[in-house]
């Protein structure tokens, strides 16, 4: 990096960060002591769909489509549909119950076991997915930096830690709109970079063509087959409840759009996303197929992992490793070539045979690619192999002109804080209402209420953070943040629908499904190899089947009272 | 929205869950009715499957 890019760096973040600060102050002094907002639906818009795009989306994203393709895109089906029943059905009971908590309903519906064990689900899914959050943002400062990988987790999540708590919902809210925009402004820029560095009579179309003759274009398949993670009907069905889970009971999104001005802001806020955000996941996921196409020109290095690459070297497999480089870089020749007799025979007798050489010279790549992971493997036993998340930052590093550096980074810093801002925001405001307001002080002011709020904030900063200390350990951060979701959503989720469409069930009958759906999705992620989303629908499906039957038991007692 | 005064979690719930007040619902700024809205967003999602599709198909 050079200095022009801390310049952009410092200035981009430090001036948005400056900005929310002035736009808080002056909301408050406009809306008076009750704090009533005044946003509209494109602020609440973009605010949700800042607080869904953390910084995983831009660095692990184009990654996942470099290494796998397009078919990701299938994850995101179910939200459109997720989103226009969250609009329809529960904004209007949010609005209209006054809730500071998407859990403090279920206690009037319920009791206050069932707000609470709601309120817990939330606090360790979203705790931990904090701490990926984090860790996300920290592989940049590592890979530019060359320092460790605890050191930037540190480094990054203080200051996460320092923004929220100093601005608190209302700045998180206020900046996450133009955080947004140069997020979006920082993507198109590095995919018409891409376009451009592309070898002269290469264009995006031939990219899309070669990456499609490696499989890449693969946006969707409908083939229904449970154990495939992304296919149309694991991403309009499990993708759906999962979505569902997410915008209609994680308190991260609740907290976001209810903070609107009026109903209709907050339903238009949440359309948005279910309108824009197929296209915005497309666009990023294409920035991958056109990295997938420039390294077919440009040799990429045999791991992308910066961290790793130096420890081989430094290591007793030093000469094994500059043996699998250099037959690396033959290879790669090779199917440089390949690619390039591929265009040139595009309609003509011999394209199949060109696409055969080429798919034949891709998978003798793979092959070097996989022995230098076992290499990894079998020299450091704890050191993470899949490189990734590091596909995306390796580019903007080495290939970025100096300035849009350090605007591409900055947008990946301003992802980071604006969605681990909305988690720790949420986690706190959760744990003041749901828990210490609920079990411990029953009678706090609105004053001390922030006050509270804002230091559970804190402490869950660093309960993130500590997490964020082993993420390292995890696989492809994108899906891991997913994986983490699924495995609670739908309990939660099902707690809900139980409590919408279960009358009968009261809360005995739904804290029992909730063990049931939780124990069976908790089971099946350790002995099955079901697709991940549909979790969603299986924990969804166990509350409300099980609570219904429970009911029978053990009913509702509010249902049992007459009504006079 | 009542909540109780004491830390007691496992008693009968203090207020009717099902809100009586009802918020005006204002009609959305276009489409005339939040229905035609929801539908052109059903339809939009249809429009993306189907737009996912062909490129599969023109680029596999």
């Amino acid at each position: 990096m050079s200095l022009l890019d801390w310049v952009v760096l410092v200035c981009t973040v430090g001036g948005i960060v400056l900005w929310g600060m002035y736009r808080e102050r002056r909301q408050k002094q406009h809306a008076g002591s009750q704090g009533a907002s005044t946003l509209t639906w494109p602020t609440i818009g973009l605010s949700v769909m800042a607080t869904q795009a953390s910084a995983i989306t831009f660095l692990s994203v184009p990654g996942q489509a470099y290494e796998d393709g397009m078919r990701f895109l299938q994850f995101y089906l179910g939200q459109p549909i997720a989103l226009v029943l969250v609009a329809a059905v529960f904004v209007p009971f949010y609005y209209r119950l006054r809730v500071r908590t998407a859990y403090e309903y279920l206690e009037s519906r319920f009791d206050g076991r069932v707000r609470v064990t709601s309120a817990f689900l939330f606090l360790v899914q979203r705790g931990l997915s904090a701490g990926i959050t984090i860790f996300a943002p920290a592989i940049i400062l590592s890979s530019i930096l060359g320092w460790s990988l605890n050191l930037t987790c540190l480094l990054m999540g203080v200051f996460v830690i320092g923004y929220t708590v100093s601005g608190g919902s209302a700045m998180v809210s206020q900046t996450q709109k133009q955080q947004m925009i140069v997020i979006l402004l920082g993507m198109v820029v590095a995919g018409v970079i891409l376009a451009l560095r592309l070898p002269e009579g290469v264009s995006v179309q031939d990219a899309a063509t070669l990456a499609g003759a490696s499989g890449r274009m693969n946006l969707l398949n409908t083939t229904f087959d449970l154990s495939d993670r992304y296919n149309l009907w694991s991403g309009l069905i499990g993708g759906f409840f999962l979505a569902l889970g997410y915008f209609g009971t994680d308190q991260s999104q609740v907290q976001r759009y209810l903070n609107s001005r009026s109903m209709t802001e907050s339903r238009l806020g949440l359309l948005f996303n279910g309108v824009f955000k197929i296209p915005m996941q497309a666009g990023i996921l294409f920035v991958g197929i056109l990295l997938f196409a420039f390294h077919l020109f440009v040799a990429p290095p045999l791991h992308f992992n910066p961290s790793v690459e130096r420890q081989m070297q430094a290591s007793t497999a030093a000469v094994q490793w500059q043996a699998l480089q250099q037959e690396f870089a033959e290879v790669h020749a090779s199917r440089e070539q390949a690619a390039e007799t591929l265009l040139a025979t595009l309609d003509t007798d011999t394209e199949a045979t060109s696409r055969e050489a080429f798919v034949a010279e891709e998978r003798r790549l793979d092959s070097v690619r996989a022995r230098a992971t076992e290499l990894v493997e079998t020299t450091f036993a704890d050191v993470e192999t899949k490189d990734g998340d590091y596909v995306f930052i390796s580019f903007v590093l080495h290939y970025m002109p100096h300035g849009l550096i350090g605007l591409l980074l900055a947008v990946i810093m301003m992802a980071a804080m604006s969605s681990t801002a909305g988690e720790l925001d949420a986690l706190g405001t959760t744990t003041a209402s749901d828990v210490w307001k609920r079990l411990v002080r029953p009678n706090l002011s609105d004053a001390e209420f922030a006050r509270v709020s804002r230091l559970f904030t804190a402490m869950w900063g660093v309960v993130a953070l500590g997490f964020a200390l082993f993420a390292s350990l995890l696989d492809n951060l994108i899906e891991a943040v997913n994986i983490l979701g699924s495995l609670f959503y739908g309990t939660v989720l099902g707690i809900f629908l139980t409590a919408f469409l279960v009358r009968r069930a009261g809360a005995v009958a739904v804290l029992v499904g909730a063990a049931a759906g939780q124990t069976t999705v908790l089971v099946m992620y350790a002995v099955s190899s079901l697709g991940f989303l549909w979790y969603n629908l299986i924990a969804s499906v166990v509350v409300v089947t099980v609570a219904w039957l429970v009911s029978f038991i053990k009913p509702n007692p509010a249902e049992q009272t007459p009504r006079k | 929205m009542a909540t109780t005064s004491e830390p007691c979690l496992s008693g009968p719930p203090v207020t009717d869950p099902i809100p009586t007040d009802s918020t005006p619902d204002q009609k959305p700024p276009f489409l005339g009715s939040w229905r035609n809205v929801y539908a052109a967003v059903l339809l939009l999602l249809a429009l993306y499957v189907v737009v996912m599709g062909i490129l599969t198909r023109v680029y596999a």
